[in-house]
Formats: C-alpha cells, structure tokens, sequence
C-alpha cells in the first residue's frame, strides 16, 4: 500500500512538473504560431507607464530602453547602437506599422492613445522578414471590451500647453464587435531661444480616426477590419531675419491612411491559417512660407514646396499557415508587398515602386520538454536587386522548471530609403542616386539566460549584431553598398511584481563598431532604465516613477571618403505620475512631471582625422526632450 | 458636469497654433557717400554694416592683379593717369628711349558689356597651368603726384599661383624683378611702381563688401555727358561709378514699383542679373544745366544669397569740381 502510495505521489508529482513545462512551451508555441511572435520580450511598456510618461504619439513611445533620440534640424532621429530607424521593424497587431518606411516618416503621425503595451524584443525568432535581426518593436491594441456597450473619453493638458482630447465608443454583441475612436492632439514647439519666435522642434496638431471591425463567423474563424487614419499638421518657425519684419516658416501637412484585415481560420484540428492585408498610404507636403509680420503678407515657396513632397503607397499581404502537434509543429507562410511612390510618377524615366516577395518554411521540435529547436529559413525576392536566403535558428534549453538557456540566429535585410536609390541629387541634397544599391544585410547572435522566479524575473544575455553592405555617401557624393559594422548589446533585466509594485529596472552595455572596414574600433555606452509602477496599500493611488540614463556615446562615420569622431553627450530623463481612481474606477484623474530633471539638450562634438589626429570641426546642442512640465490627464469609462 | 465641458472646451481652444504675432515696421538705414578723386576714389559699402570703408592705400597702386585661379588680367590705375603701349619686342633690354616717340598711342582698360577689358590684353598662352608669357615688352606712363615716370614692363612666365614680371626705366640703369603671389581673401593684388611691392588695404576682403562707389574710365562718345575728369587718351573721361561685387551680388535695377513699396515678395519675382560696374547709378544727366542730378525714381536692388536688399538714393550733391556727396536709403528686405 505505501508502495503504491510512492508510486502514485511520485506520478502526480511528475504531472505538476510536467504541467510546468507545457504551460512555459505552450506560452512560446502559441504565440510563435499565432502571428509568429517571440514571446520573450526584453522589455514591456505597459498603459500605467505609458501614463507615467505622457506618451501620445510614436515619437515619445520610442524613448524606451534600447533606443535614444533627438532631434536634429527639427527632425527626429531614433537610434538603437549602429541601428537607425529605417532598421528597426515597428509592427502593430503584427502587420508592419511603418515598414519600409523610404521617405522618412513623422512620428507623431502615429497615435498610441489606442495602445495597451508596447513591446521590445531583441533579435526574435518569427516569421516576420525584414529589419528584424536587431531590435524589433511591437505595439498591441486595447482588446475590446466584451460588452454590449462601453465608452471611455480622456483628456490630457500639460504645463506647456499640450493638449489631447479623444473618445472610443464600442459595441459588441459577442458576434460583430465594433469600434470608433477619435481624438486630437496638440503638441506644442520647442523653443530655441525664449526671446525669438524660431523653434528647434515643431508645434503639431493631430486628428486620428480609428475603426476597428471583428467578426466572429464561427468559433474557428474570425475576421478583422480595420482602419487608422490621421492628419498631422506641424509648425515650424522661423526666427525673424534681422533687420527686417520676415520670417520663414516651414509647415508641413501629413495624412496617414491605413486599411488592415485579418482573416484566421482553423483549417482542421492542427492546423490554422492566417490571412493579414495592408494597405497604407502616408504623405508630407511641406510648405515653405515667408511671411512679412508686419504687413501681414504671407506667400508659398511654389518651387520649393512642390520638390519636397514625400509620400509613399504600400501594399502588403501575408498568408501563413501553422500546425499544432505536440512535439512537431511547422508553420509555411507567403508574404507580398509593393510599395511604390505616390508623389513621383516617374523620376528619369524609372518609377520610384518595387515589390517583394517571401516564402517560409520554419519548424518546432521539442524534445522531453526539456529542449526545443527552431529554425528554418525565408526565401525573399526584390524586383530591384535580388533574392535574399535568410536563414534562422533558436535553441531553448529548461534544465530546471525556472531556468532557460537560450541561443538564437537571425539574418535579415533592411531597404535603404528612397533617397538613395531614385530621387537624383536636386531631390536629396545633394547625393547622387544608385538604382543598383542594396539592401543591408543583418545578422545577429543572440545568447541569453533567463531565471523565473515565483514574483522575479532574471535575464541576461548579450546579442551581437552585424551589419554589412552599409549604405554610405562615396567620395563622389552617390549612394553605395560601403562597409561593414557590427554592435553588442550585453544586457541585464529583473522584474519584481505583486499585488502592489512592479518594477523593471534593467542595464545595457552597447558596444558599436560603425566603421569596422576602416576602423577596428568599438566605442561603449552604458544605459540604465527604471520603471516602477505602485499601489499604495489600502487606497485608490498608484503611483509611477520612470527613470533613464544613457551614458556618452562616441562612434564614428565614414562618409564621403571622410572618417570622423561623434562625441554625444550622456542622456538623463526622468517621470513620475500620480492617479488615483473615482466612481467605482469609472473615472480616474492623474497628475504628473515629465522630465523633473529638465535634461533638454545634449552636445554633439563632431571630429575629422587629419593624420590620425582628431580635430574638432563641428561642435552643436541637439534638442533631446521638452523642457519640464506638468500634466493632468483625466479619464472617464463608461461600460 | 456642464461646467467640467466648459473647461475642456476652453482647454481645446487654447491648445491650438498661436498667431503669428505683429513686428513693428523698421525704417530704413542711411548712409553718405564722400567721394574724391584726389583723396577718397574708392567707398566700399557692406550691406550688412552699411558704413563706408574708404581706400585707405598709401601710396597710390599702379597695377592691379587678378586672384582667382584662372584669371590672369593684369588692370591699370586709371585715377592715376597710368597708361601702357605695347611695344612688341621681346627683348627687354633691346627697349630704350628710341621706343617712345610721337607715334606711341597710349592705351588704358575699357569698359565693355562683359567687363572690363585690360589695355595689356592676353599677355600669355593662360592655356597651361602655369601661364606662358608672350613676352612683349610694354612701355608704362605713371605719375607719382607731380612727376610723370616711363618704364618698360615685361610679364614673365607666371606660375599657378603668381605673377612674376620684371620692370624699370628705358636707360636700363635699373631693373626689378618680382613676384605678385595671388592672395585668395581678395579679388585683386595691387602693386606700387614706387614701391616695388605690393599695396595693402586697397579693397576689402572677397567677403566683405557688396557695393563700392567709385570712379571708372569709358568712352565719352558713349556717355554724351561730360566726365568728372578727362583722361591722357581724349577719347576717354572719368565718370562716377558703382562696381557690384558680382561673386556675391544679383542686381536689379527698378523705375517701377518705387523705393517705399519694394518688400521681399516683389523683389523674389524679379529677375536679378550680374553685373560688375554700373556709371552714374542714381544720377542722370539734366541737359537743361547741364549737370548730374539725382535720379530719386530709381531704386537699386540687389540679391546676396537669400537676402534682398533695396538701396536709394535720397541726395547727390558736388563739393569740389571733382568731388561729389551722395547719401543712401538702405532697407533689407
């Protein structure tokens, strides 16, 4: 009997470990299947930090660990170690949210006031294509409430006279789930000097309308149509010339259209497929106006203004196809996408458009739910250049229930922007286009190690990240396939959370070779983050604390021929918020400091090498952050 | 509930662009012009400053040499009464006294549509990097106030970056040789016979001035009008003159819109052109008395980089027989 009683203890207790291990597995496999997701993120920016941070638009989501901006000429530049914007794939709900993105895109065109997290993985395994061997950035949706109806309205005012406003209506009868959100925005300038009228970063205001449509057809299918739209107006001034009564300002009117459908069925008991479209259209049309601000006169540049037109049509459809077995599972998937110019016809002759396509193969094996292998490859086609064999592996070791071992291989490519490759030098400033230019290649290495405890999370790791086929500026000013660079990111995160606190602090130590065909030298940059959401035991506030530090940053540039030395200053920023919730959580009010430590501007020291010298040739303040403010945001739910 | 929609709606107006706020008007800069063949011959104006910066060489120059790199005019200093004659030869030594009679006719530069063309020509083959001189040998008339000199010059192969020429009076008793290096920070070198060196503070730098009133040598016939001074050639009087400086400098020259209604939007729709040396800018010739009067309808405008700038005259009067004053409204636009 106490035999058996061994035997059956011993049974039950290889279920709960058993348990265990499907539960982690079936977590990885169901997101890798369903849109083909790494379900590991590095980082998590949830709604409470969102709140925290005062984040409205794209531009200010992306101050998130990995990634650094500022602006420069009053544009927006976001930079992950060598990885620039263009190579950062941005995906929202899965579908690419600014993805080949070839003429340059306005940020804050891009509303998150619909977003409930926003999440950073560092080179995942999936089956996404392009620009995703370095850092990829995903934005998910609010989930409709299931509820016949329900409403929420907010409004956020800030110190500095920012100002958003908006409202999501939905209906839902379980079967059609319907929902309609407006809101508008307005972002007041940066300033370059309180005495002058010139502004270093444009005042903005937004108009979004987003739709979103769910069918539940079966229990097995369901269908998704949806549709953001915005348009952004910005302002740019100009200070006044002196000793006259004019001025030069820049506006620019943007309009953002995007169509998406999902349709995911179940094509049997272990197989699903999932079809996704896009279609996207987003256009500039900046205006240069000189105004007499004394008579009142103002007038278009007509030349000027019609040159600087930018905008872009993309198409994009994807079709994939996964199984759901037990040890095996394989997911087959076609992806399509067009994109062409929508300013530009034709540019001598040649039609600024081209089309790529991809096929998958990737698999899944597990093997005593102690190891699990992935891999496989993506085939992808550019009418352009050429085809792409992108291969990929991962391999995940549990040795014990809270411990992973982790290694992965990823190669993809990145576009380079329209710029390069149609527009001739009147349109770029100046850089001579290449028709036969590239994509760059990227490859990374990723190793990590991740400890789960019962309210602690641990991981470590540290992915290497090379970059060859640089596009870079000959000597005789044209675009070229030039170079190679390579970068690491060893990185630390925790997380501690309960029934009242979570917190996210985590390091990251980057280390970037920009010019390693020239110049064997890697340069090191420390960044440290800190998010920290808290419930005050025993009462209705919470409380939010965001903190960043990004150490100096130097890296070189080899640009027309010319080998030079960046010396960025070191970035601090800092949030807090406090909310407290009313009626039942009906309605909560917040209050809160963006950058309490009114960091606005970093120098940039710029060098050129004259016999292996540095010699400072440029020396500059770049715009980082809006001054202090203080914000309320008010938010009322209706259900 | 009302009144927390009354907030918000307040809150929606005043986030919004803000107007563009309302500059008082900013009246015209003046300046004076003193010019003087005699002592002040040259007023440079830049039109950031809009001070005159007067000629401040001492002694008088006699040539002046183009800088830029492919330019190789060699100008005489008409104000001066310098004049040249080619005497063919070569042979520098073989030119003596016996060269120079009645039938010498003296040459000065000519102002032309295209510039101003040096009476010493092509001197040399400018094909090669290095200049190759013809080496003709030119007789050269400068006065040193009272006393008239008679040299004989030859320009001698130059290289990329100087001219070199050897020089000295017809008894051969003396002859000097030197370099003039082309300084890029300037349009011209100018060059002292009774010095033997160069001149400095002639100009300003490339940079640094937009307008210089001054006088220039042309054709009487041409003018119809008398000179401000008659030359050593009687073909040719000293007139008063603006020169542009064209590396910088559009011009416009404007009867129409008059000087209070020129602002930036209709000066952007001009058509600027460019020119070096204009005659009698804002004065024309009253046939009645017989005199420069001020030509008060004209306005002058003129285009550096993306500024614009309206200049008019609002006096003009003489204060010597070759002296003259005139004061400018200056407004940029």
């Amino acid at each position: 009997m106490a035999f058996t009683s061994i035997i059956v203890l011993k049974i039950v207790e290889r279920i709960v470990i058993l348990r265990k291990y499907i539960l982690f597995f079936s977590l990885t496999s169901l997101s890798y299947l369903g849109f083909g997701q790494d379900s590991s993120a590095f980082f998590v920016l949830t709604q409470a930090d969102m709140l925290t941070n005062n984040i409205t638009n794209l531009e200010e989501a992306l101050r998130i660990p990995s990634l650094y901006q500022y602006f420069e000429e009053g544009d927006q530049e976001t930079r992950s170690g060598i990885l620039r914007l263009n190579e950062i794939a941005i995906f929202k709900d899965g579908l690419p949210l600014m993805m080949d993105n070839n003429v340059g895109y306005d940020l804050r065109s891009i509303a998150t006031f619909d977003i409930d997290r926003i999440e950073v993985h560092f080179s995942p395994h999936t089956s996404l294509v392009k620009n995703i061997a370095g850092v990829v950035i995903h934005l998910y949706s609010r989930s409709i409430a299931d509820q016949p109806f329900s409403a929420n309205a907010y409004a956020i005012n800030s110190s500095t006279s920012d100002f958003h406003i908006g409202t999501t209506i939905s209906l839902s009868n379980r079967r059609h789930i319907g929902q309609v959100s407006l809101n508008r925005s307005f972002l007041s300038p940066i300033y370059a000097d309180i005495e002058d009228r010139g502004t270093v970063v444009s005042g903005s205001e937004r108009y979004d309308l987003n739709l979103r449509y769910k069918f539940n057809i079966l229990r097995t299918v369901k269908l998704t149509v949806g549709s953001d739209n915005s348009r952004l107006r910005t302002q740019q001034k100009g200070n006044v010339f002196l000793g006259t009564t004019r001025v030069r300002d820049i506006e620019q009117r943007i309009n953002r259209n995007n169509l998406y459908s999902s349709l995911e069925t179940e094509l049997s008991k272990n197989h699903s497929v999932v079809v996704t479209g896009l279609i996207n259209r987003y256009s500039n049309r900046p205006s240069i106006i000189d105004k007499d601000l004394n008579k009142g006169i103002q007038e278009e540049q007509q030349n000027e203004q019609q040159s600087s037109v930018r905008g872009y049509d993309q198409g994009f459809l994807s079709v994939l196809l996964t199984s759901k077995n037990k040890a095996f599972n394989y997911s087959l998937g076609l992806e399509f996408n067009n994109v062409k110019d929508n300013q530009f016809e034709e540019i001598n002759a040649i039609t600024p458009a081209y089309s790529d396509y991809s096929a998958l193969g990737l698999f899944q094996y597990e093997f005593r739910k102690t190891f699990l292998l992935e891999g496989g490859m993506k085939v992808l086609t550019n009418s352009l250049t050429n085809s792409y064999f992108l291969p990929s592996f991962k391999i995940t070791l549990a040795p014990k229930n809270n411990l992973q071992l982790l290694g992965s291989y990823q190669q993809s490519i990145a576009y380079p922007m329209f710029d390069n490759i149609f527009y001739p030098a009147e349109l770029s400033g100046g850089t001579k286009n290449n028709l036969t230019l590239r994509p760059v290649d990227l490859s990374s290495t990723n190793v990590r190690v991740l400890i789960n405890r019962k309210n602690i999370t641990f991981e470590s790791g540290m992915m290497l990240l090379n970059r060859r086929n640089n596009h870079r500026v000959s000597s005789s000013i044209s675009a070229v396939n030039d170079g190679s660079s390579r970068s690491t990111m060893t990185y630390l995160r925790a997380s501690y959370s309960n029934s009242w606190i979570d917190w996210r602090p985590s390091v990251i130590l980057h280390g970037i070779n920009t010019t390693r065909d020239t110049n064997a030298l890697t340069f090191f940059y420390p960044e440290a983050n800190s998010y920290l959401q808290l419930v005050v035991p025993n009462s209705k506030f919470k409380f939010g604390w965001t903190y960043r530090f990004i150490g100096e940053r130097n890296y070189q540039t080899f640009e027309q021929g010319e080998l030079r030395l960046l010396e960025e200053e070191r970035l601090r920023t800092s949030s807090m918020s406090v909310s407290r919730s009313f009626l039942d959580e009906s309605m909560m009010i917040s209050f809160g400091i963006s950058n309490f430590g009114s960091s606005t501007e970093m120098n940039r020291n710029e060098y050129e090498f004259i016999d292996i010298v540095p010699v400072l040739v440029n020396s500059e303040k770049l715009t980082v952050n809006k001054e202090r403010s203080f914000f309320f945001n008010i938010r009322l739910n209706i259900k | 509930m009302r009144s927390l929609g009354y907030i918000t709606l307040c809150l929606f107006l005043v986030s919004c662009f803000r107007p563009d706020e309302v500059l008082p008007p900013i009246a015209p800069q003046e300046t004076t012009v003193n010019l003087s063949i005699d002592e002040n011959q040259s007023a440079y104006i830049d039109l950031g400053s809009i001070l005159p910066e007067y000629n401040e060489s001492e002694p008088a120059w006699h040539l002046k040499f183009q800088n830029t790199n492919q330019g190789w005019g060699i100008y005489l200093n008409t104000l001066d009464n310098v004049v040249i004659h080619n005497t063919t030869q070569t042979d520098f030594d073989a030119v003596d006294a016996s060269s120079f009679g009645p039938e010498v006719v003296w040459q000065m530069d000519v102002p032309t549509p295209e510039g101003l063309s040096p009476a010493l020509g092509e001197w040399g083959d400018f094909s090669f990097d290095n200049p190759k001189s013809f080496k003709d040998v030119f007789l050269i008339l400068w006065n040193d106030q009272d006393t008239s000199y008679l040299y004989k010059l030859q320009l001698l192969d130059a290289t990329v970056n100087a001219y070199h020429l050897r020089y000295g009076p017809l008894n051969n008793d003396t002859t000097y040789s030197v370099w003039i290096n082309k300084d890029s920070d300037y349009a011209h070198s100018y060059f002292s016979f009774k010095k033997h060196k160069k001149v400095q503070n002639v100009e300003p730098q490339i940079g640094a001035w937009d307008l210089c009133f001054t006088y220039l040598q042309d054709s009487i016939q041409t003018h119809q009008i008398f000179p401000e001074q008659y030359t050593i050639n009687p073909n040719f009087g000293i007139y008063n003159g603006l020169l542009v400086n064209y590396r910088t400098n559009f011009l416009y020259l404007d009867t129409a819109a008059g000087f209070e209604n020129i602002d930036y939007f209709y000066a952007s729709k001009l058509e600027f052109y460019k020119t070096d040396q204009l005659f009698n800018t804002f004065v024309h010739w009253d046939r009645e008395n017989n005199a420069l009067e001020l030509a008060d309808e004209l306005t002058l405008l003129l285009n550096k980089e993306d500024k614009y700038y309206a200049i008019r005259a609002t006096s003009f009067a003489r204060t010597g027989p070759s002296n003259y004053s005139i004061s400018l409204l200056v407004k940029q636009l």
